[in-house]
């Protein structure tokens, strides 16, 4: 049994950071990570199935797109598509892209703005998500991925309805009932 | 203006205080001693902090004693936790994935 690599977050001005050692070789990492074809595998949490659409490349457009299954609640059956454009895209080492949330469902929209603090017209549909992927053994990639936020209340309002709403925790229930 | 803990510990004077006064309750006099920024510019940050429930504040005579009130904490890191976790199934989803990945691969490469 190999131990689990630990996911660690961290804040940021206007950012969030997380950073996770993945047990495979880098250009693998890089490969699952970004080619579309792999991303509809792993993307969507088990209740959801994922599609995915890029064009691999700096000013290359991409689309993932979350539908909620037949065993996921109302309120998760979405669909979410997160879209954007590639401002760098080095493999193996770095992708930057745009994240573009306003094709989400309005009623997902509305419990955003709603968490954030003293709201006054900040864009929170947009952020900037970078993705840097460096090798430290042979086997094993540290990947750092920050997100940045139009200020730091849109940040905390995504802490915010996580809580709400027991996103994470419905998530984890779901889970434990369906077959693995 | 809302308040909430988030805006409370996002200014590193905010937090400065908020670790003296874990350690120690102390007067308003005495938290200043501590920074090298106005009192009035102190005043300001405590009453962010006790607007923010991480404060409280009594009257003794003629002093006033700032006590931290850390439990409210304990919301920011539950929040954090939630988002960590979230990102944790991603990982860990990409991680077996890999792992499949690279059985196939060893099969195949056994094969040729």
């Amino acid at each position: 049994m190999t131990e689990k690599n630990e996911t660690v977050v961290s804040l940021a001005s206007k950012e969030v950071i997380i950073t996770r050692v993945i047990n495979a070789p880098r250009e693998l990492v890089f490969e699952a990570y970004t080619n579309p074809e792999h991303i509809a595998k792993w993307f969507g949490p088990r209740i959801f199935t994922a599609t995915a659409e890029a064009e691999l490349r700096k000013g290359g457009k991409y689309c993932y797109v979350m539908i909620g299954t037949d065993q996921a609640p109302p309120e998760f059956k979405g669909p979410f598509p997160l879209k954007g454009v590639y401002l760098e895209f080095i493999r193996p080492e770095k992708v930057i892209q745009t994240a573009d949330l306003s094709d989400h469902p309005d009623d997902w929209k509305e419990l955003i703005k709603s968490n954030i603090l003293n709201y006054n017209g900040q864009d929170f549909l947009h952020s900037v998500m970078s993705v840097i992927f460096e090798e430290i053994e042979k086997n094993k990639t540290k990947v750092t991925i920050t997100s940045t936020f139009d200020s730091d209340e849109v940040r905390d309002a995504y802490f915010k309805t996580g809580m709400k709403e027991g996103w994470a925790e419905s998530l984890d229930k779901l889970e434990e009932l369906l077959p693995k | 203006m809302r308040r909430d803990v988030f805006q409370a510990i996002a200014d590193p004077r905010r937090r400065a205080i908020l670790s003296l006064l874990a350690l120690q309750t102390l007067t308003l006099n005495g938290v200043a001693v501590h920074f090298k920024i106005s009192r009035p510019a102190i005043s300001k940050h405590v009453k962010i902090l006790t607007e923010c429930g991480l404060i409280k504040i009594e009257q003794k005579g003629r002093e006033r004693f700032c006590t931290a009130q850390l439990q409210k904490l304990d919301e920011v890191s539950d929040w954090v936790e939630q988002y960590r976790r979230f990102w944790e199934t991603k990982l860990d989803s990409l991680e077996e994935y890999l792992a499949e990945l690279q059985k196939k691969e060893k099969k195949n490469d056994r094969k040729k």
